[in-house]
């Protein structure tokens, strides 16, 4: 068949005119400068590629935990927006060791954008080696790089319900310090409650913040501070919408505080679901024991948004199985290629610590944001050898596993390893 | 920096900017024939948008729809032949079960689209009767225009005028007009182009601008052949180029971002990176665009030639995308899902489509849907699914918002394509939302470093479309050792022209380097 659409001839020599109009295209042409296209300057504002920061002011809010408020170095800079319960990676050197460590934003995302701050709140006792480390040398002056705010531990309205309940323990009440004022602000159709379990008064971090939250939202904001011992609770105030408990956050507890269902008018609303969306953050034992408690709910995964920056409990029979009294030895391929065998790194990894930490301790400077699995950010090729990863933090993608990459952060060596790690292009020291 | 400072040599024959789709199989090929290859990616990861990224118990695909399957048929050249075969890569694909599901609201059109020619015409002509007739000579159309593609492919190096206007007639004497003009030629009822187009949003162009040959390639490779999807997420693709390069004796380096492409007497002499580290080529392969090469890349400035600034300045830049991706706490079974590919719009008329992806807030643009489960049930655990909304934008649109205004701007988008999906199809998805992730030009600006976050390459438009960029490459080589691949060159954009533009390249560049010896 012979098509023809505006007669055989016309067709062809417009067919050969195509190139003359390209031509004639490029010959018009207004010559302008196209970048930094808008998107792409969005980009940069939104998710640096690091952020060089100083510390302004060092606040003690417990006996074991300060506030740290960070301000860009150069005054020029603006601090990146992000979404409030998001953490950023500070990345130090201690005692000769490069490190880095998640923590939550504390302070709000309007905060950022109006005065360029962040605070991230720091308690000692729970990261033996870090915290203790940034209280003696952190104080006004420092200089610290941090990374992008990045996590996705965020109230995210398309997805959770409109009353939130927030199991908080100890130090895990930094993102929810965030998430609370941000919220309450901006989504004026959302309730939460906060159920925050700490020691004794002596322990409330941001408690005084809390309460004057609460006096400032009473409708739509209920405090619970859950005290495991039963001192001095008298002292700390308690009214409508602030009350006090002793013990632990037990399903009984958090029964306590769910509404039922359909509110004081009785009326149906068929919008609220039975069951709210739950935020947990707190220690590694406190997620252990609430996780049970909330076995009691029947919550489904998309009701529960956990924080856990790092800490995650491995099996104890998995790790260091088989363990080499002088650990496994780790050889690290400094690229990508194949060519440069010759300048490999030989370390020698203890088998109860991650292959990122046994990297970190052999003074390298390997990529590392969320140090739980999660985000990828270490991700790394094992070239041989054999690697234990705890269910709850494997995130690595079905293609990774099938073409030998894995996360560092969240991976113990099971034998010696041979591993290529990408480099870390955040400048960490200057 | 201490650590991992990269002490490589610094000298390659070829090095690759970028391990996109296209510098990918660039690296991979040049590394395959014995060129010493350096792959340099900014992000810590392969494949540009071909990658995927997990949330909670879900891994997402974040690009990829389908590509046309080929290994169905004998003759048949294409990606996914040239990645089992030719290239030998460790893929396992997927099958698509139906072509797709188009509907369109406000003119009361739902119906399934299949995949083989035949059965796709006689689903045409149940619901637009007499529609057979047209219909079936403008598929055997596309069918033609798709072999003298193949022709082309073959002919690249001795290809001339005469020889393609006495054997490919009509390909030539549709090759300067739009898909539109050309269905108007041949008396395509309204009815049967609402039924047939939805295809545009994967090249993105409005049917009476873009370019038919193009159009006709794609419809044909899609309904004659059917479609796949690589069974680990497009990541699996990547991965495997990866491995190939470096069992190849090809480097890759991640984290190592190009900020100048160094150049001296009209030739590109190296590159060097954010670290300041400096390697030198004989060849360079970009996979970053011309537009970003010319316009801000290559230094010294004053080495453009002022020609290569007027192409990037005339030609029109493709659109970006707004995905919303979805784990969804219940089977496609519970929720209702019974198709991978829906296309749904108010109607389809492209030009309004389009014209609606110029603004954030316009109600009634159109979206592809993909429910991954339908083609790839094990992609996520059982009672469990995974949805993903396209919807495309220009990225202007999102010119003015403020890093402030910007996750509610997404959040409002991402709603309305929620509430548009469930509308269309009577499902009811936004309960069952575990995860949630919606990426924007933003995004892909983030992650691929493309141009303004844009998707698409140049626009395929008769005067800009394949093959006028085939014919044009002699004059529009501005630099001698530099060559392009990925969605910004020759081949126009999407997965299997990025991937084989990857190849074109590095034949292009060893020829260049043969005749330097």
């Amino acid at each position: 068949m012979k098509v023809t659409i505006k007669g055989p001839l016309r067709d062809t020599i417009a067919f050969v005119r195509t190139l003359k109009k390209r031509n004639r295209v490029f010959k018009k042409a207004i010559l302008k400068s196209l970048s930094p296209a808008p998107m792409n300057l969005l980009a940069a504002a939104l998710h640096p590629r690091e952020q060089r920061m100083r510390i302004t002011a060092v606040k003690q809010d417990t006996p074991s935990t300060r506030t740290y408020r960070l301000e860009p170095e150069d005054e020029k800079d603006s601090l990146a927006f992000f979404r409030a319960g998001q953490y950023i990676t500070i990345e130090e050197t201690v005692e000769g060791t490069p490190v880095s460590r998640p923590f939550s934003i504390s302070s709000t995302p309007d905060e950022a954008a109006q005065n360029n701050f962040y605070e991230v709140t720091i308690k000692t006792g729970e990261d033996g080696f870090f915290a203790p480390w940034s209280q003696r040398e952190w104080q006004v002056g420092t200089r610290l790089t941090c990374s992008e705010p990045s996590g996705t531990f965020y109230y995210e309205p398309l997805r959770d319900t409109r009353h939130v309940v927030c199991l908080a323990g100890g130090s895990g009440i930094t993102p929810f310090r965030s998430i609370l004022r941000d919220s309450l602000h901006h989504y004026p159709d959302v309730r939460f409650t906060l159920l925050y379990g700490v020691t004794g008064p002596n322990e409330l971090i941001f408690g005084n913040e809390l309460s004057a939250l609460q006096e400032s939202y009473p409708d739509r904001f209920s405090l619970v501070r859950v005290f495991s011992e039963e001192t001095e609770q008298d002292r700390v105030h308690s009214g409508a919408g602030q009350q006090n408990e002793t013990g632990f956050i037990t399903a009984e507890l958090i029964r306590k505080y769910i509404p039922k269902r359909g509110g004081k008018s009785g009326a149906k609303t068929n919008e609220e679901p039975a069951l709210p969306s739950v935020f947990i953050c707190g220690p590694p034992a406190m997620y252990d024991f609430v996780s049970c408690e909330l076995e009691a709910f029947s919550l489904p995964p998309r009701r529960l948004r956990e924080e856990n920056y790092g800490h995650f409990a491995a099996d104890p029979a998995q790790v260091g199985r088989d363990n080499k009294p002088m650990g496994w030895v780790i050889t690290v391929k400094k690229d990508h290629g194949s060519r440069h065998a010759g300048q490999k790194k030989v370390l020698t990894a203890d088998p109860s610590e991650t292959v990122l930490t046994a990297l970190e301790r052999a003074g390298l400077n390997p990529p590392a944001f969320c140090r739980s699995g999660e985000c990828g950010w270490c991700r790394s090729r094992l070239v041989s050898g054999e690697i234990y990863v705890p269910e709850e933090n494997d995130g690595r993608r079905q293609a990774d596993l099938k073409f030998g990459w894995f996360h560092p952060c969240s991976s113990y060596p099971r034998s010696d390893l041979v591993i290529e790690v990408p480099r870390n292009p955040i400048g960490r020291r200057r | 920096m201490q650590g991992y400072n990269y002490t490589m040599d610094n000298k390659y024959d070829i090095i690759v900017l970028g391990a996109g789709l296209g510098g990918l199989c660039a690296a991979f090929e040049a590394s395959k024939r014995g060129q010493k290859v350096l792959l340099l990616e900014r992000h810590n990861l392969p494949g540009g948008f071909a990658t995927s990224f997990v949330r909670g118990r879900f891994e997402f695909e974040p690009s990829l729809h389908e590509m046309p399957d080929v290994s169905s048929i004998e003759e048949a050249s294409g990606v996914v032949r040239y990645l089992k075969d030719e290239a030998g890569l460790d893929i396992d694909f997927v099958s698509i079960p139906d072509a797709y599901r188009v509907i369109l609201t406000d003119k009361n059109v739902d119906v399934r689209m299949p995949f083989n020619v035949p059965a796709f015409i006689d689903a045409v002509e149940r619901e637009v009767p007499g529609s057979r007739g047209p219909v079936t000579a403008y598929m055997d159309l596309c069918e033609e225009i798709q072999d003298t593609f193949r022709y082309l492919n073959e002919h690249e190096k001795d290809l001339h005028y005469g020889d393609l206007l006495k054997k490919h007639g009509n390909f030539i004497r549709t090759g300067a007009y739009s898909a539109e003009q050309v269905a108007d030629s041949l008396k395509i009822p309204r009815e049967a182009r609402d039924l047939i187009y939805p295809y545009w949003c994967y090249l993105g162009v409005p049917m009476d601008r873009m370019s038919f040959s193009i159009w006709a390639a794609l419809l044909n490779s899609y309904i004659s052949w059917g479609a796949v999807i690589p069974k680990r997420r497009s990541h699996e693709i990547s991965s495997a180029f990866i491995r190939g390069i470096q069992e190849n004796g090809g480097e890759v380096c991640f984290n190592t971002r190009v900020d100048q492409v160094l150049t001296a007497d009209g030739r590109i002499t190296g590159v060097e990176t954010e670290a300041g580290e400096r390697f030198s080529c004989r060849a360079l392969v970009s996979n970053a665009s011309p537009t970003l090469l010319f316009d801000s890349l290559i230094s010294p400035k004053t080495e453009v030639p002022a020609a290569a600034r007027q192409n990037i300045s005339s030609r029109k830049h493709g659109f970006s995308l707004v995905v919303v991706y979805l784990g969804l706490d219940a089977g496609p079974d519970e929720l209702g899902l019974e198709d991978y590919s829906y296309f749904i719009a108010p109607h389809m008329y492209t030009d309004q489509l389009y014209q609606k992806i110029h603004e954030l807030d316009n109600e009634g643009i159109m979206q592809a849907a993909v429910c991954l489960n339908i083609a790839n049930p094990d992609c996520s655990p059982p009672g469990t699914s995974i949805l993903a909304l396209t919807a495309g934008f220009r990225s202007e649109a999102w010119a003015g918002v403020t890093p402030q205004e910007y996750f509610n701007v997404k959040g409002s988008i991402a709603y309305r394509l929620i509430t548009q999906f469930e509308q269309a199809t009577g499902t009811g998805i936004r309960q069952h939302i575990e995860e949630i992730e919606i990426a924007t030009p933003q995004t892909f600006a983030r992650y691929t470093g493309a141009y303004d976050g844009i998707v698409y390459g140049y626009e395929p438009e008769p005067w800009d479309s394949i093959v006028p960029r085939a014919l044009s490459a002699g004059n529009e080589t501005y630099f001698a050792n530099l060559q392009f691949c990925g969605g910004f060159s020759f081949r126009c954009h999407g997965y299997g022209s990025s991937i084989l533009s990857g190849k074109t390249a590095v034949d292009k560049t060893l020829e260049f380097l043969e005749a330097q010896a």
